[in-house]
Formats: structure tokens, sequence, C-alpha cells
């Protein structure tokens, strides 16, 4: 332990958090375009978990990045053509099996920024997002338009569907002023 | 119990700014305190503070079991017919809640006393579990205060594996409030971090964005499903709102049987339940001959927040007053229970439960001795031995 053990209730060093505390909703409300965030690259989720976020986090943002790799990476029908693009060693097989390969999964992303707005979400362009190496040995992502990689989609996890009504809630709230339910 | 006063921390407001902490001035005055604190012993918080909010909340829970039960209860509540079932429900399949904060009465010396239950919408939780504890570190590092000086302080911890624990991460996690307050929104921010923490996809709605479709199901802004949400609006508004008719178990946290409990209703029937407890104040419906024999005492509305439409009662008649917009509302009496009072200033204890465990406080302090929203946040700590 190297927490100072007469202390029973507050941890000294806590985990980082995502978001770093509520900026991002000030951020989302004042309509700035994607925050100037510095998004974090790492390997693996030991890097990831010794970089100081939560395991269960680091996992899951791995996964993301995993999901949307098997989604959505470039597809090339031999090795040669995608060593072409992706350098010597730098292609697998793809892992829906077949012929086809894809370059290497070198990592994930973590963002501290929400992508596009109020999302925060896997494998849309920050977090989450798959990371290959390119030729020239950088690290790269699959955000839109960028890179010549094809652009990459969200594939929710929930169901996609058509709104019929909206504003169905809210309203006794705006009645009182808006002035916040929290007590 | 005592409240001291130290030099601010040079820099805080940058600090606050940088972590979008906005609202640490609302209504133009000031509301994080940083050059004051209140200060605990161990063992005031842990056998006054600590233990009798974990029993208050299993007492809070087999109050819910006996209210599922029972028709007549639910009315008083007044919870509407058509969603008993929806109450029920959520309860006997085991929806999940997330937190809740319990507001006491205490001055260092005999039971904390239970004021209320903010089991459904509580804020706040950013100011204690994050704020107060950089409050914390801050100070021990430039000495301020001695190394082993602690807080009763793991919210952020307990929220953390309370997301993890209590909902699998299959499914995107919807956090819904309304986003024009910023108090509101800082508190869902806040807690969408914790769930990310927790290995969740998450992703924020105002309240009133909220959709449904041809099926009944509600939607969100990109035209998906909204299959788990974390609601920062009241059960008692959205029963009566027009998509009460399409709710159902299983989907929102606090999930529907918190409606039992954030309702001052919960008071009389938790002392007639657990008569005489010493953490509990006598309480009950307006009306009740029982009620007038109070010397001094509480009347609150069922649902006010904020200590609105709040009167002090001596000998029955009203002493002190908070406007609002709840003046009709029914209401309830409680036996009235002295706040500490330091420096002109009445604090009220919020002691929160996070799953099921007792995670954390957080003090407020208000010159009036109804705590109302122009209410200040102040820190504590616990002193080292």
């Amino acid at each position: 332990m190297s927490d100072l053990p007469r202390r029973r209730f507050a941890t000294h060093h806590r985990a980082r958090l995502a978001f770093g505390g509520l900026a991002v909703a000030s951020l989302t409300l004042s309509g700035c375009e994607d925050p100037p965030a510095e998004p974090l690259r790492f390997s693996s989720v030991e890097q990831c978990v010794s970089a100081g976020y939560e395991r269960p986090f680091c996992q899951s943002t791995q996964s993301a990045a995993l999901a949307e790799h098997e989604r959505s990476a470039p597809q090339y029908s031999n090795a040669a053509q995608c060593e072409a693009e992706w350098g010597d060693n730098g292609c697998q097989r793809a892992s829906s099996g077949g012929s086809m390969f894809t370059p290497l999964l070198a990592g994930f992303l973590v963002g501290r920024a929400l992508s596009g707005g109020n999302s925060y979400y896997g494998g849309s362009g920050y977090y989450g997002s798959p990371i290959y190496r390119s030729r020239g040995g950088q690290a790269v992502t699959a955000v839109p338009g960028r890179d010549g990689i094809a652009a990459t989609r969200m594939a929710p996890v929930n169901v996609g569907t058509t709104t019929v009504a909206r504003s169905g809630f809210g309203g006794r709230g705006m009645s009182r002023g808006g002035g916040g339910w929290g007590g | 119990m005592r409240r001291i006063t130290l030099p601010e921390r040079s820099g805080w407001r940058d600090q606050a700014q940088a972590v979008g902490f906005g609202f640490h001035e609302m209504y133009g005055e000031p509301y994080w305190v940083d050059d004051a604190a209140y200060v605990f012993t161990l063992e005031q918080i842990e056998r006054d503070i600590e233990g009798p909010t974990e029993e208050l909340h299993q007492m809070a829970l087999s109050l819910v079991e006996d209210v599922v039960g029972d028709e007549a209860a639910l009315e008083r509540l007044a919870i509407p017919r058509e969603h008993f079932d929806l109450v029920r429900e959520s309860w006997r399949q085991g929806d999940p809640h997330l937190y809740g904060r319990f507001d006491l009465a205490y001055d260092g010396t005999g039971p904390a006393r239970l004021l209320e239950y903010n089991a459904d919408t509580p804020t706040s939780i950013f100011e204690a579990a994050f704020f107060q504890h950089n409050w914390l570190i801050d100070r021990i590092d430039a000495g301020h205060l001695p190394q082993g000086t602690d807080q009763f302080n793991y919210l952020q911890e307990s929220l953390v594996e309370a997301f993890a624990a209590a909902f699998p991460a299959d499914r995107l996690f919807h956090f819904a409030c309304w986003m024009a307050n910023e108090e509101d929104r800082g508190t869902v921010t806040y807690l969408m971090d914790c769930a990310v923490q927790a290995g969740h996809q998450v992703d924020l709605i105002d309240i009133r964005d909220i959709g449904t479709d041809a099926q009944g199901r509600f939607t969100d802004m990109a035209e998906r499903t909204i299959d788990r949400c974390f609601k920062l609006y009241p059960w008692e508004d959205m029963f009566r709102e027009p998509f009460a008719a399409h709710l159902r178990p299983g989907l929102f946290v606090e999930p529907p049987w918190k409606a039992i409990l954030s309702n001052k209703a919960m008071l009389p029937l938790l002392w007639e339940r657990f008569p005489g407890h010493p953490n509990l104040l006598p309480a009950f419906f307006d009306g009740d001959p029982r009620a007038a024999g109070l010397a001094r005492a509480a009347s609150k509305p069922f649902f006010s927040r904020e200590g609105e439409n709040v009167t002090l009662l001596e000998n029955g008649v009203a002493v002190d007053a908070v406007a609002g917009d709840y003046a009709d509302a029914a209401r309830i009496v409680q036996d009235y229970a002295p706040l500490f009072e330091a420096g002109g200033q009445h604090a009220v204890l919020g002691s929160w439960v996070i799953g099921d465990r007792a995670a954390g406080l957080g003090l407020r302090e208000d010159s009036s001795r109804i705590t109302r929203n122009l209410s200040r946040f102040v820190p504590h700590i616990i002193a080292a031995d």
C-alpha cells in the first residue's frame, strides 16, 4: 500500500476521468466543434491502465476498437496489395476468415473528448477507435475523410428505429421555469 | 464537530473553471466555499453518520417492500393509480438503483436525524465526490492540513463500482436531464464519466428530446432506441407527462420504485413503521391530530425541492417560510430538529448511499434555518488523530 494507511476513506491518487470533470458539458453547450483534445494511444490494456485509467474502461475501449476494426478496416484481396499500402509485416488475415487482408491492429485510442457532440461512444473517431501503423510508421485512425481510409461508421448496439413523437417529457419542468430538478 | 476557516486556495476558481464547475457561483452568489471546513472525528463519522446511513437505507428498502404490496399506502404517496403496476414491477423484478442522499440534522452530539431522503434526483454529487476531494488533497499537499487528515468520501470509487456491478455494459447507457440547467447538466456529465470508467458506452440527451417510435419505445436524436437511461428528472413529473403511458420497468435509473422514497410522504410512513427510531423524527400527514402536539415543526410539501414552500411552525403558527411552486401540494409535518450552527450558518449533512453502501458526505450551509437553493457547499474533513 503506497497510500497512507491512516486514512480510511480518501485515497491520495485517483484514476483519471475520461472527461476531466465537467468540462465537456460546457463545450457541448457552447456549440464548439470537436474540442481540441489530444487522444491518447495505447497498444494494450496494461499500457492504458498504467496511464491511470480504470481497467474496465480500458478493456471496453479496446473491445470497441477491435469491434470497429472487424467491421470497417480496409480490406485487400491479397497480402501484397495490403503490404503495398501498409508496409512489410503491416498486414494480417482478416478475422472474418476467407482470403482477405487488413492492416494490423496496432492499438486503440482514448480521447479526453466527446466526439461529434454529446456522444462518448466506441468506434466513432476518438474513443475506442482502432489504430493502424502506416507505411511511414505513423499511427493513423479511421477518422472520416482523413488519410484515405474509408470512413468508419458507428454501429450502435441499440436498435435503430424511427421516432414518431418527441417532447413527451420535461413539460412539467418547463411550467415551473426549468429551474433544475436536483434536490 | 466544528467549523474552521482557512485561507482559500489560490487559483481554485481557475481549477473550477478548468473542470467545468461553472456553478461554483449560483444566482450571483458564491456556492462553493473554499476557505472553511467542517471538522469531524472518525468516531462521529463512523458511529453517527456512516452506520446510521446504511441503517436508514435498509429501513427505506424495507418500507418499499411493504408499500408495493399495499394499495392504500401507494395512494397516500400520491402515486397515480395507473402507475402502481410500474412501481410494483420495478421493485419485484429488482430494477437496480444507483444513488441517493439522506439529509441529516446533526451537531456532533446525539443521533443524526433524518430530514429527508433525496432518493430520486439528488444533486451536489460532483461537489461532494470530486471537487471536495481535490480540495482535501490540495490542502494536504500544500501542508495546510496534516497528512493523516481524512474525508468521508469514496464517492467516486463507489459510483464507478456501482455502475459496473449493477448494470451490464450490454447496451448504450443514455443520460437525460434538463440540459439548460448548468447544475443538472454538470451532475449528469459527471455521472456519465463514472459510467464510462465502469466500461459503459454513454450518450447525453435532453429530457425534452426523448422521443418514442411506433412501438412505443423511447428513442434518442440519432434514431436509436433508449434501452437504459439515467434521468435527472423526477418520477412524480414523469408519471404525469404525455409519455407516461410508454413507461416500463427495467429502463430508467433511478428506477420507478424510488418514487416511494423521494417523496416526503415516506417520512410519516417510515415513522409508523419504525416508531421511536433514534435517527427518525416524528412525522405525520398534514391534518393528523398528532401533528398538533409538536411544539416546533416543519411543514413540507410531498415533492418540493430546495426548500421550496417549507414552513417552520411554532405551536402551529408559521414563523419562517420559503416561497415556491409547490404551495398547493399535499404536505407532511415533521418534528423540528435544530441544525448545527456556527458563524451565523446552519449546516445540513448530505450523506450519500451509492449502491447499498454509505459512501460519503457533503455539507451545505445556509443563513436561514431552511436550506434553500442559495445554500453553499462547504468541504469537510476528519481530523487526523
